[in-house]
């Protein structure tokens, strides 16, 4: 199986469940606070590039395509709660926002 | 260092620097860009880096790879117009059989190359491979370890690199 196909359909799956979990909140967890761990996804891409086996690859595929998943939800979160605070600054009622 | 950075020819989607850089340490050029990604998603210096890099390094005067195995497609070419032949390229193989495929002595010389190119491109990409881990331990450390900062993370990488630039060249002059 090549890496960067393992890695796509991973990361949608994995993205998928968190935005469901999003919306259910099975685990509550705000993701945008673990934006700061991106650097590890260097651990992994480096790891990769040194081949030591197959399943260390396949492995470390897998984490970083959760990781960019927990990240792009956590940008997400992130941005939604921006758009709140901005409504509460602005005394505006989020209804109003969001159905004119 | 025979070897030279280009922007790739072949690997290209912009620029071609990261194909480039994938071509220069035998990388598989997805990684690059999922670096240069990274960087411009977390850190938002992978633009800058980016277009300095489509700057200042020069494009790649090939046009497409060489492939290794020149021998086996002089070959064939011999072996299909020995007959009509007054090429003066094909003068070098009037010593070949005509029914010969191309002869084990080829694909040794031709193993033998790759593998001393396998082993400089290994070593070079286990020097990149833990540069890169290096520095995303320090980024890291850097967000979550409190006594710990830039100024003392980067200085030793830096005497780390100098280090093994040294090392190296007093290699070849040996």
């Amino acid at each position: 199986m090549k890496l960067v196909n393992l890695f796509w359909g991973s990361f949608f799956i994995f993205f998928g469940l968190l935005w469901i979990n999003n919306y259910f909140n099975f685990i509550e967890i705000s993701f945008s606070e673990y934006i700061g761990i991106w650097p590890i996804l260097f651990v992994f891409i480096g790891l990769i590039i040194l081949n030591f086996s197959k399943i260390i690859n396949i492995i470390m595929t897998t984490a970083s395509s959760l990781l960019v998943a927990i990240i792009v939800i956590g940008f997400f979160q992130e941005a939604n709660d921006l758009n709140i605070n901005i409504n509460l600054d602005n005394k505006c009622s989020p209804k109003i926002w969001y159905n004119p | 260092m025979s070897k030279k950075l280009f922007r790739s020819n072949n690997q290209k989607v912009l620029g071609g620097v990261c194909g480039g850089v994938a071509e220069y340490f035998d990388i598989d050029p997805v990684l690059i860009r999922a670096l240069f990604l990274i960087l411009v998603f977390g850190a938002g210096t992978g633009i800058l880096i980016y277009i300095i890099g489509w700057i200042i390094i020069p494009q790649s005067p090939f046009v497409q790879s060489v492939p290794n195995n020149e021998n086996y497609f002089k070959h064939q070419s011999s072996n299909q117009d020995t007959e009509n032949s007054g090429d003066p390229n094909n003068t070098n193989f009037q010593n070949v059989d005509n029914d010969s495929h191309p002869s084990d002595n080829d694909y040794q010389n031709v193993n033998e190359f790759d593998t001393n190119n396998a082993n400089k491109s290994k070593s070079l990409q286990k020097y990149f491979a833990f540069t890169i881990i290096i520095i995303g331990f320090l980024i890291l450390f850097e967000e979550y370890i409190d006594w710990y900062s830039f100024k003392w993370g980067f200085p030793t990488l830096l005497i780390g690199i100098g280090a093994i630039i040294l090392y190296r060249s007093r290699i070849k002059e040996d």
